[in-house]
């Protein structure tokens, strides 16, 4: 003898079981995709790394401690002004990706940090001049070999300078990657080239809004 | 039957062949001038202001029988010419300075950004978007006709892929 509430009890528990499930399993997908969001080139560090309690000058001759937290997330590249052909093409390709990101929804800023390694021809009014030609609102950074140094070696990011010709002209060899810095001042995210302007801002805003 | 047919057949392809190559050694020199150099794209990339070191790129297209080997680049407008050559290596972007840019004989040879490009040192002046410069390359003891090469801004999309075009 079957008693029909104890089959409808059972038929409704069933299914509130299965609505349970089916809402935990979408809360659960989205809060992963949240926490690690599909990134197509970016190398994100399970931990962040704090930038090293270094002094460096920006393009207007102020001293700047890096190691400072700020309002905003920013991409860095390390190179020189002399360099003809991939620095100015990244700085380029930088800018288009800041406006990516200000034009997306929703709007995100990102602030722009080109640190030259070779501050011997890179002076703050050279590197004003530099940076601001790409974007108004660029920062340029440069320092004292050592505080250099000390940065490089903790963003894992080495150069050499190359020994100068008869004419004095030299290279200086250098990582082409850019190093996404967190509000927290510490390096959050890589990107190795080759680089392309939409895949940037896409992994971009994945990862800042994932924090 | 058939052996015999296809040896009758190696021999024809040989003599073909060699008859080729007698009329292509005879024609050509084992490497080949400038003179016949095409050229596509040529343009340079405009630099910040100030800059002292500017890159240029080109397609080049040897249709000749013999490669081609540019061993020199001159302008005007500018104090010096280089060819070098970006590459990656662990992680770290090089620069190689080459000695001459090589055009395989029916081959071309892209210049551009990070791969072979044209250093181009101490402007006259400073070139802007549209300004055009004439460069003269140089090889074998000949040199081309001066080859127009339009100063171009960055694309603010892709850089390195498609300069800025004007219509």
């Amino acid at each position: 003898m079957r008693n029909p509430i104890l089959i409808l009890a059972t038929i409704i528990s069933a299914g509130a079981l299965i609505l349970g499930f089916w809402s935990w399993q979408q809360w659960a997908q989205t809060t992963a995709s949240v926490r690690n969001p599909t990134v197509k080139t970016a190398t994100v560090l399970p931990a962040p790394r704090p930038l090293p309690a270094v002094q460096l000058v920006n393009q207007n001759g102020e001293e700047i401690q890096i190691a400072l937290k700020s309002e905003h997330w920013s991409l860095w590249f390390l190179g020189f002004t002399h360099c003809p052909d991939v620095c100015p093409n990244t700085l380029a390709l930088l800018k288009s990706v800041k406006q990516m990101l200000s034009a997306g929804t929703p709007a995100k800023h990102i602030e722009l940090v080109f640190v030259s390694v070779d501050p011997e021809r890179d002076t703050p009014e050279v590197l004003k001049s530099y940076v601001s030609y790409f974007d108004p609102d660029m920062i340029g950074l440069t320092g004292n070999r050592e505080a250099i140094d000390t940065l490089t070696s903790s963003l894992y990011l080495p150069y050499a300078l190359d020994t100068p010709d008869e004419k004095g002209q030299y290279n200086v060899e250098h990582s082409g990657a850019l190093v996404l810095i967190g509000p927290d001042a510490a390096a959050h995210a890589y990107f190795t080239p080759p680089h392309i302007a939409r895949d940037l801002a896409q992994d971009l805003r994945l990862i800042m809004q994932a924090q | 039957m058939t052996i015999r047919i296809l040896t009758r057949l190696r021999c024809i392809t040989a003599a073909v062949i060699s008859l080729a190559m007698l009329s292509a050694c005879s024609t050509e020199s084992p490497q080949s001038g400038c003179m016949q150099l095409q050229v596509q794209d040529a343009w340079i990339a405009e630099a910040p202001p100030a800059a002292e070191v500017m890159a240029g790129y080109i397609r080049l297209t040897n249709p000749a029988n013999a490669d081609i080997r540019i061993e020199t680049a001159t302008s005007v407008s500018f104090e010096s010419i280089e060819f070098h050559s970006t590459r990656m290596e662990n992680g770290q972007m090089k620069m190689q300075r080459l000695a001459a840019l090589e055009i395989p004989a029916h081959g071309s040879l892209q210049l551009e950004s990070g791969g072979q490009h044209m250093m181009l040192f101490n402007p006259s002046k400073r070139y802007v978007d549209g300004d055009s410069i004439d460069i003269i390359f140089g090889c074998s003891g000949q040199s081309t006709a001066p080859v127009e090469f339009r100063v171009k801004r960055m694309s603010a999309d892709e850089p390195s892929a498609h300069p800025h075009n004007h219509h």
